[in-house]
């Protein structure tokens, strides 16, 4: 059973994510709305990949992300940036920060998962 | 016109190419006008209900209320949500964005020539430069007696 | 990017979700829009543009998702042109505001035609307007969109002194009982301002440190310990002097006035009750069972690829009816929060009454019975006023001077009593004096002074009393007291109506006066069934309900003005309410028959389409312009529109009359009066 942590400030977009993601099978959600309440899931309970946008209302998503790769135990947890911005520019920075993989939103339901398992299997 | 600190503050808006001031003091906030639900029976210049924090109050078209054409709501169109003894209406006017500060002696009686439907629910004129404000009287726009009471007429539409 | 047809069903299932937020959003946009302008014309600070532009942002992503390809246009649109007019200091000239709120309403009308399964509006024009208002914005930076403050700015806005430094540090423990970071976000906030929230890696694990500006008189509560959280005093903060402000007048405008309303902002004129904490903290026990629940529920999801289905399914099932109880209950007692004793208005009134006592020189003792009685806030507010008339008119022309009662062989001093009982869920109210009865003779005489028709037999308590509700009725005294302005017995019977109550009255020549006044006990939350009337969604009431009969429009037989359908073994007699409310009628061979009344009595309110169950949240529509007999109320269905509620009860009785009224027409003879036909 592995857990996928979903961070996103609509809560449609974080139900959308997780019902794409439902045909994994064998997963569990953790979901969050915030930067730090990202950031709190990640420390209180067990994680294998994180799903995060990068548009939240306290702290930038690359924040958190740049706060969580500082961080021994979180150094190779898979990190999946889902976000709108589609220029090189954005995608550039987000994997400098250590994204694992960079998808854009909208994305189509059905392309989700495949992305994400090898993710999984690896982990 | 007026010195600082001596005058009232008043929200100006707009209706049918004349320019309106209301004291600040009775205006609860400002909206958009959105879509009022009609009510049935309600007086011809009520345009419906509509709901402003929690709370469900009438809109009052200005236009119908002083006897002009009505005109579509645009995106200028607000609705000005009035407070006066306890009661809160919402009147829908052509826009509002402006405020201005009158000082109560500047505030003339009306001249005779204005009377009839608008005169009544006008408290007086002032001059702001160039412009002519003419002064609302919340009260007199919110009270009217010939409203529908709550004994059922005999026209209000067969039941049956 | 428009789904496909698989895809689409996908999203199906998040459609609401997709409304119900984007309701949100666009009340954001509409707000913050509205502070803006109301900024602009004020010289006041310009509210932060971060909120707005993250409503945007969700909008477009949303849309972009659900294939509501107008609305992710026209939201992207905004969300550029906003991002640039805040980069360029975040002050829009007014054609651009104009624009914004073009674009906002544009992306309103798209939604609302996604919603009922239309084509989207055109808006290429309106996003080419908007395009041209700002240089589209380079992709940002990644940097805090953060909503905290500087302290400068804080000090500009609260009262604050005082700054604590408040460390929390999350755990399992602490999420399972609800304590996470966003609920301490929320609490410091309440606490004062906060100026900053930020994560730090601590001994292997991570604590939240936030900066919090606490209002005045503000402390933290030692309870909080208990929660994970710590706390210093930071220190103290010195005031600027109060001329730092700076305020830019404009040459032509006077000086920016005092304190003009900004829209939507700040709290309203706050309605405030005191709360009996036993039952704060029944409700905060019963939000803990549904945490439980939760958890049960989310624990038999993680397992429900392993389980067996059948004891999957009584496991869900259980704990979806633990739930539905448990919310029931939870939404019980915070009703119950917001009831408070009847007594409390008694006392109000008592003072009111001395004054009146006072001044007419009468001995008069006032007596409260079920002053513990409880009744919901609201309904207290609007009965202050009626009861207040009632005390009064008892005190004034009820009860007799002191010589008079003598010589009628009673008592000097008279009594006025306020008697308050609850029934099942309903409340009665009984004002009563013991003074002469109402003068029916003087009554009578002003009646026909003012032109009202009456029987020429006598009136019974029920005419009695509606004449004394017509409205403008009122004797000169009353004119005097209240300076003509008509508080008079019909804005009484109004009050009362207007929460769906019932007054009545009793009176004794010579021996007293009793108004009865019934309301329900509280009015929040309802039942209710949705109904297409004419075009207009109304919602009726569930409990009024007894029966919903679906009928060919053609069985309905009409004789006289009056229309029935067959029913049971007899007939149903209909009220057609469409025709009644005025609203368009379209012809259809259908219709719905919502049975209403009692078993003896029944009636049937005929309405277009029966649109679903839902449980409503009853708001009172209580303006004299709109507070119109049939109308119960209004609920916000969630997209700013606002639906009716029918008040059954009052449809009966309208139609009772007219039909009393037609066959007294036709008889051309004294009506025959029976009890079911109350007037008031």
């Amino acid at each position: 059973m592995r857990t996928i942590l979903v961070v996103d400030d609509s809560p449609t977009m974080r139900r959308m994510i997780m019902a794409a993601l439902r045909e994994l099978g064998d997963v569990a959600f953790d979901q969050a709305g915030s930067g730090l309440e990202a950031i709190e899931r990640l420390a209180v309970s067990p994680v294998d990949l994180v799903v995060l946008d990068l548009n939240m209302p306290d702290v930038h998503g690359l924040e958190v992300l740049r706060f969580v790769r500082s961080h021994e135990r979180f150094r190779s947890l898979p990190v999946v940036v889902l976000t709108t911005r589609s220029d090189d520019q954005s995608r550039r920075a987000a994997l400098d920060e250590g994204a694992t993989r960079y998808l854009t939103k909208p994305f189509q339901p059905a392309a989700l998962a495949p992305e994400i398992r090898s993710l999984l299997d690896v982990a | 016109m007026s010195m600082m600190g001596e005058g009232e503050s008043y929200v100006l808006f707009e209706l049918a190419g004349a320019t309106y001031a209301l004291p600040s003091r009775q205006i609860q906030q400002l909206d958009m006008v959105g879509t009022p639900t009609p009510v049935p029976n309600a007086p011809a210049f009520v345009d419906g209900v509509v709901s402003v924090r929690g709370q469900v109050i009438p809109a009052v078209s200005l236009r119908a209320r002083f006897g002009f054409p009505r005109v579509a709501h645009d995106v200028r169109s607000r609705l000005v949500i009035v407070r006066e003894l306890g009661r809160t209406v919402g009147l829908i006017v052509d826009s509002a964005r402006e405020f201005a500060t009158i000082a109560p002696e500047s505030i003339e009686p009306l001249p005779e020539g204005i009377g009839g439907t608008s005169g009544r629910y006008l408290r007086g004129i002032a001059q702001q430069g160039e412009r002519l404000l003419l002064i609302v009287d919340v009260h007199e726009l919110l009270e009217t007696s010939e409203q529908p009471t709550d004994t059922v007429p005999a026209e209000a539409g067969t039941l049956m | 990017m428009s789904p496909t047809g698989g895809e689409a069903s996908f999203f199906d299932q998040f459609i609401e979700d997709y409304y119900s937020e984007c309701d949100e959003h666009l009340a954001t946009a509409r707000r913050v829009l509205l502070a803006l302008e109301g900024s602009a014309a004020d010289g006041s600070p310009a509210p932060p543009m971060h909120e707005l532009l993250r409503s945007l942002h969700t909008l477009k992503g949303l849309s972009g998702m659900v294939g509501d390809a107008c609305a992710e246009q026209v939201s992207h649109a905004l969300e550029d042109a906003v991002r640039g007019i805040e980069l360029a200091g975040g002050r829009p000239a007014p054609a651009a505001l104009d624009a914004l709120f073009a674009g906002v309403d544009g992306l309103q009308r798209c939604v609302a035609a996604h919603r009922l399964g239309e084509a989207g509006p055109d808006v290429d024009a309106l996003v080419a307007t908007i395009a041209g208002l700002a240089p589209r914005a380079t992709p940002a930076d990644a940097r805090s969109a953060s909503d905290t403050r500087t302290v400068a700015e804080a000090l500009g806005r609260e009262e604050s002194t005082v700054v604590y430094r408040f460390e929390f540090v999350p755990s399992a423990e602490l999420s399972g009982r609800g304590v996470g970071v966003d609920a301490v976000r929320a609490r410091l906030r309440a606490v004062g301002t906060l100026l900053d929230a930020k994560p730090r890696v601590f001994a292997g694990g991570v604590v939240f440190d936030f900066l919090v500006a606490a209002r005045a008189g503000v402390q933290p509560d030692a309870a909080w310990a208990a929660d994970g959280l710590r706390w210093s005093l930071e220190g103290e903060l010195a005031r600027p002097a109060a001329d730092d402000a700076p305020v830019a007048p404009s040459a032509d405008a006077p000086a920016a006035p005092a304190s003009p309303p900004t829209a939507a902002t700040g709290v309203s004129g706050a309605s405030v009750v005191r709360v009996d904490l036993g039952r704060l903290d029944d409700v905060m026990r019963l939000v803990g069972d549904l945490v439980v629940s939760r958890s049960r529920l989310e624990d038999a999801l993680r397992g429900a690829a392993s389980a067996d289905q059948s004891a999957l399914l009584d496991v869900l099932a259980d704990t979806n009816a633990a739930m539905e109880r448990q919310l029931r209950q939870l939404r019980e007692g915070v009703m119950r929060i917001r009831l408070v004793p009847v007594g409390e208005v008694f006392e109000r009134l008592r003072f009111a009454a001395r004054d009146a006592i006072r001044e007419s020189g009468k001995q008069v003792r006032l007596v409260f019975h079920g002053q513990s009685t409880e009744i919901d806030k609201v309904v207290v507010d609007r009965m202050l006023e009626p009861l207040l008339h009632l005390v009064r008119n008892a005190v004034s022309h009820g009860i007799e001077g002191p010589t008079e009662r003598v010589a009628r062989g009673k008592a000097p001093e008279g009594t006025l009593s306020l008697r308050a009982t609850a029934s099942g869920d309903r409340i009665r109210i009984v004002v009563e004096d013991d003074g002469a009865g109402i003068d029916v003779d003087r009554v009578v005489q002003r009646a026909r002074e003012h032109g009202l028709a009456l029987p020429e037999e006598a009136l019974t308590d029920e005419q009695l009393l509606a004449v004394l509700c017509e409205p403008g009725f009122s004797t000169r005294d009353e004119a005097d007291r209240t300076s003509g302005r008509g508080v008079g017995m019909d804005v009484v019977r109004s009050a009362v109506r207007a929460l769906s109550g019932e007054l009545a009255m009793e009176t004794v020549d010579g021996r007293g006066t009793a108004f009865t006044i019934e309301l329900p006990l509280t009015l929040m939350i309802l039942d209710a069934l949705l109904v297409d009337v004419g075009g207009q969604q109304m919602a009726v009431p569930q409990p009024a309900l007894r029966e919903i009969v679906q009928v060919e429009t053609a069985s309905i037989v009409t004789f006289e003005n009056n229309a029935v359908v067959r029913y049971r073994d007899g007939v149903l007699p209909i009220v057609h309410l469409a025709r009644l409310f005025g609203f368009a009628e379209a012809p259809a061979s259908r219709c719905y028959l919502l049975v209403v009344g009692t078993e003896a009595a029944p009636m049937g309110l005929r309405v277009d389409r029966l649109i679903g169950l839902r449980e409503i949240v009853v708001h009172p529509v209580a303006d004299r312009l709109v507070a119109m007999p049939g109308v119960a109320g209004a609920t916000d269905l969630g997209s700013g529109r606002v639906s009716l509620i029918l008040d059954t009860a009052a449809l009966l009785r309208m139609a009772e009359e007219q039909r009393d009224e037609r066959a007294a027409a036709r008889l051309a003879a004294p009506p025959s009066r029976h009890s079911s036909g109350a007037r008031t």
